[in-house]
């Protein structure tokens, strides 16, 4: 067995020109693949981290089909429904600046109020006194420097809907708990980011409601809406299934254009293996003369073709780890966020899975290796008397 | 001159038809029957075309007899499955082939060793066995050269030096100086004495004279169209 | 196609491939079976010989391609668990169409079924006449419509899951309350439970000591099943110190390091070669004594990691769960 693996790996090396082309091709193939996955997998984390921190339901209302401004008096009725612990209103939205051409989240803090999110509440004790007193608020790494590379180092002078500006200093930076999403995160009193947004004070963006027992999430869900029938009543739960829905649509998609390419490779493959050229006829030939079965000479063709899948898939799967988390995978990350210029960047941090590598290696490997199959017994069962003539 | 003892070869009414029931149809060998026993040296001689190679490699199992069966060392190797034929030729049979057939691209030395390798043999074994019979036919120096930068008397020897290295009862060799000159023909000959004295059963396929009427020779076979002269 | 995950693409495209080797087998074998006549000089009977290296490969390959796949397989059902609402682990999402249990049940006996196929070849190769070639093809032909059902299923299985539908978790499946052939064994005294697992783990070493093939076969067909439903009814719950946690899944998570795969893999391994000895002997072969051992240190190492977990957390706690 260890003899005959030597053969195979002395025999790659033998034809190398050959092996070289295949290898080159399958390492590409594998390295494309698994660099998607990878931005993918990471992409996923990210996102699903993020969902971890939201609400478990969010209350919307809903008119004329779009988003509005949600009347606060509701969070007290709310609060009375059965199983409900919390419910809160949000004051939060998007403030394009036209400049650095990105869009900021602005959320409002209630400052000595309760905060929904462990990390909002952290940063709030930590910047109650100053968001209260003054017209200050807090940043995102990211907002922060996009902020410093057009002249603004230490405040910002925002545009209110009439026209009018609003100077706000910038009183400390938002450690973030997830990148993907603090990273354009701007935190003020809920009371200056109503006067940014022009908001009335008996109105909030929505309401969050916390429900201790997840089971009861659905029941309290399906009540609110029975209330409020102008509401949208979006549960955590929803979102999450959602979003991996996207997620595995869209990797699916790609997956099955994939599999496309692999098996035109693996036809041009299984051609290429089954025309043996006259010299590797002789060679099997004489091999088979000398006492080897048909099944030592398939071994040493299954040995090719494993050594070959395995070291091009080993090869191509560090290489794309190299890509992705090193490199942060230049034009592929885009391609996959939609993000592009619209927000400020981030990085994919490091995170792979065995179920991913797992993948990967079952839609390229056996694929190769069933490719080579055929080929190889045909291969083993020439005749080996043509040597002797 | 049949010796005593044990019968090594036995090819009993043997038949080969190449494309039976075509237009093409060839009948290599007829009704052949002959015993070698074990030790012995016979000649099979018969002009091109006659049949020869095609019954050396019915008696190494390569092709299976259209009639008529092979018995080596009372196992009926023609009736032998693909494995067992290829496990009877690695264990029983020395060939020497009509163009050597080394592998070109592999060194002396691994040429040498290509029978053994699907054995469980370990590294040391391997170079051990080797060695022996590279320095036997004097060409341990070339180990590491590869076989297509040999001459043609190196090529002879490592081809018989493979036909050797796994101890095989049985030597065939088809033509084996048929390409090669007078004094390359005469050593081989030397070899084939050598074999005899170790007791191998040797069976030469040729049409060389230089192996006629030789002292050391049991027996000759001779073949023409397939059929054994004076059977 | 509401789940058009990578994993299920990926189950589902080698599934593809897989069928199509495995009808070329069986084609080749139906020819084989019909016309093989091992003395035959013909050319026929030559390509014969030939094409059965090919079927014998393609199904070797099917095997040990099947082998890591039924992993790969549990771990895609773990994933779609994340989908679908209340499904914790691989039992939601199996049990989330009636195609899912027949699924398994099958697809653990193909494996079985097929590495007794090629360890019967194994033996047939090791003549020089390959005597059991007619017998091994035709059982592939009866082979084959199995792993057409085990695909059908899988398909339907696939494209049956609802994501809409609320599937239950395994907390629930097989709890004790369910009316389910598993829930009947969950309730069955804990005396008969573990009497019939030892019971028939001495049966098997028994059948070691007498060197009876018969009766290992006997004895670990039985193992099969009474160790799995064993496993769910008693000793996961100690694995997940949950008297009210029995799940066959859960132990392949890696809140429990795994352990599962190496529980799966010993009493495969074990019940594998016990069931193999018997087709060793009656097919001549002289290593089968080697197979009973072999089935022996498989069962036992079974035996022992299960046992480990109750008996581990007796000696820590002072009680059983
Ligand atoms: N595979 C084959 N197919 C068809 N004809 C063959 C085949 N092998 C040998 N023959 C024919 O059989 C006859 C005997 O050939 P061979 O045994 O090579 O003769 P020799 O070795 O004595 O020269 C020749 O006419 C040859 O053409
Ligand atoms: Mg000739």
């Amino acid at each position: 067995m260890k003899n005959l693996f030597a053969f195979a790996l002395g025999s790659l090396l033998r034809r190398g020109a050959k092996n070289l082309f295949i290898f080159v091709i399958f390492f590409l193939m594998v390295f494309v693949l698994a660099s998607v996955f990878m931005v993918t997998h990471a992409l996923k984390k990210e996102m699903f981290t993020t969902l971890s921190a939201l609400p478990q339901i969010t209350v919307q209302r809903i008119v004329a089909g779009r988003q509005t401004q949600i009347g606060v008096e509701r969070v007290e009725r709310i609060a009375r429904i059965l199983g409900v612990s919390q419910a809160l209103p949000r004051v939060w939205g998007f403030y394009y600046f036209p400049r650095a051409g990105v869009n900021y989240s602005i959320v409002g803090l209630e400052s000595f109020g309760q905060q929904y999110r462990a990390d909002l509440q952290k940063a709030a004790d930590l910047y109650v006194e100053k968001l209260a007193a003054e017209d200050v608020m807090i940043v995102g790494p990211g907002v922060k420097k996009s902020l410093a590379e057009h002249f603004y180092p230490e405040s910002f002078l925002f545009v209110k809907p009439d026209g009018s500006l609003k100077k706000v200093r910038i009183a400390g930076v938002f450690k973030p708990q997830t990148v993907l999403e603090s990273n354009d995160l701007i935190l003020m009193e809920n009371s200056l980011v109503r006067e940014i947004f022009g908001m009335d004070e008996s109105m909030a963006t929505d309401i969050v409601v916390r429900v201790p027992n997840k089971e009861e999430i659905p029941t309290v869900a399906r009540k609110i809406r029975e209330i409020y029938p102008d509401t949208r009543v979006i549960t955590r739960e929803d979102l999450r299934i959602s979003y991996q829905n996207v997620f595995d649509y869209k990797s699916g998609i790609f997956l099955a254009l994939f599999i496309v390419a692999v098996f035109t490779f693996f036809i041009i493959l299984y051609d290429k293996a089954s025309g043996l050229s006259s010299e590797e006829k002789r060679e099997i030939g004489i091999l088979k003369a000398l006492g080897w079965k048909i099944g030592d000479i398939m071994r040493v063709k299954f040995f090719e073709a494993a050594v070959i899948s395995l070291t091009a898939y080993l090869l191509a799967v560090t290489t794309a780890l190299a890509y992705v988390f090193m490199a942060q995978a230049p034009l592929l990350k885009h391609l996959f966020t939609g993000f592009s210029v619209l927000k400020p960047s981030f990085a994919l941090s490091f995170s792979v899975d065995v179920g991913t590598l797992a993948l990967i290696f079952f839609v390229t490997v056996p694929v190769y290796i069933a490719a080579t199959l055929i080929p190889s017994w045909k291969a083993a069962t020439l005749d080996a008397d043509e040597v002797i003539r | 001159m049949q010796k005593e003892g044990l019968n090594m070869v036995e090819v009993k009414g043997v038949s080969k038809v190449f494309n039976a029931g075509r237009p093409n149809e060839m009948t290599a060998l007829e009704d052949v029957s002959f015993a070698v026993g074990e030790g012995e040296l016979v000649i099979l001689k018969g002009p091109s075309g006659s049949g020869k190679s095609t019954l050396l490699s019915l008696i190494a199992a390569l092709q299976k007899p259209t009639r008529g069966e092979v018995v080596v060392a009372n196992e009926p190797v023609s009736r032998f499955s693909e494995d067992f034929a290829a496990l009877y030729r690695r264990r029983k049979i020395g060939f020497v082939f009509q163009k050597f057939n080394l592998i070109p691209s592999l060194s002396v030395y691994e040429n040498i060793i290509t029978p053994l390798l699907p054995e469980k043999l370990d590294e040391e074994a391997l170079k051990e066995r080797a060695q022996r019979v590279m320095e036997t036919f004097a060409i341990a120096h070339k180990a590491n050269e590869p076989a297509r930068n040999l001459s043609g008397g190196e090529q002879q020897r490592t081809a018989i030096a493979r036909a050797l290295v796994n101890d095989p009862p049985i030597i065939l060799a088809d033509e084996p100086t048929a390409n090669l000159d007078a004094d390359l023909s005469h050593a081989f000959l030397s070899y084939v004495g050598q074999m005899k004295e170790e007791g191998k059963t040797v069976i030469i396929a040729t049409h060389d004279p230089l192996f006629f009427d030789l002292a050391i020779t049991d027996r000759e076979i001779a073949l023409r169209n397939g059929k054994m002269e004076g059977a | 196609m509401t789940l058009l995950s990578p994993e299920v693409i990926a189950v589902l495209m080698l599934d593809g491939i897989l069928f199509f080797f495995a009808s070329l087998a069986f084609l080749l074998s139906l020819r084989i079976v019909l016309r093989w006549d091992e003395r035959a000089t013909t050319p026929l009977q030559y390509t014969l010989q030939k094409q059965a290296y090919l079927v014998a490969t393609v199904i070797a390959f099917i095997f040990y391609l099947k082998l890591p796949l039924f992993l790969f397989f549990i771990y895609t059902l773990d994933l779609l668990s994340n989908i679908l609402p209340g499904a914790m682990c691989a039992a939601g999402v199996t049990t989330a169409t009636v195609y899912g249990m027949p699924l398994f049940g099958l697809k653990i006996a193909n494996l079985y079924l097929f590495g007794l196929w090629l360890a019967a070849h194994r033996i047939d190769m090791g003549y020089p006449t390959m005597p059991y070639t007619r017998v091994k093809f035709l059982a592939y032909l009866l082979l084959f419509p199995l792993f057409v059902a085990e695909e059908a299923l899988e398909l339907l299985h696939f494209f049956g899951i609802n994501p809409h539908v609320i599937v239950s978790c395994c907390g629930t499946l097989f709890s004790a309350a369910k009316s389910s052939a598993v829930s009947a064994f969950v309730s069955l005294p804990l005396p008969v439970t573990l009497g019939s697992f030892y019971g028939l783990f001495g049966l098997a070493v028994w059948a070691w000591r007498k060197q009876r093939p018969l009766l290992s076969a006997l004895a670990n067909l039985l193992f099969v099943p009474v160790a799995i439903l064993s496993l769910i009814a008693f000793f996961s719950t100690y694995v997940y110190e949950m008297p009210h946690h029995h799940c066959p899944f859960c132990l392949l998570q890696a809140d429990y390091r795994f352990v599962g795969y190496l529980m799966y893999a010993f009493l495969f391994f074990g019940t594998f070669f016990g069931m193999a000895v018997w087709l060793a002997k009656r097919m001549g072969y002289e290593g089968w004594r080697k197979w009973l051992l072999f089935s022996l240190i498989g069962d036992f190492l079974y035996v022992a990691l299960v046992s480990y977990y109750p008996i581990a957390f007796y000696l820590k706690n002072g009680v059983w769960l």
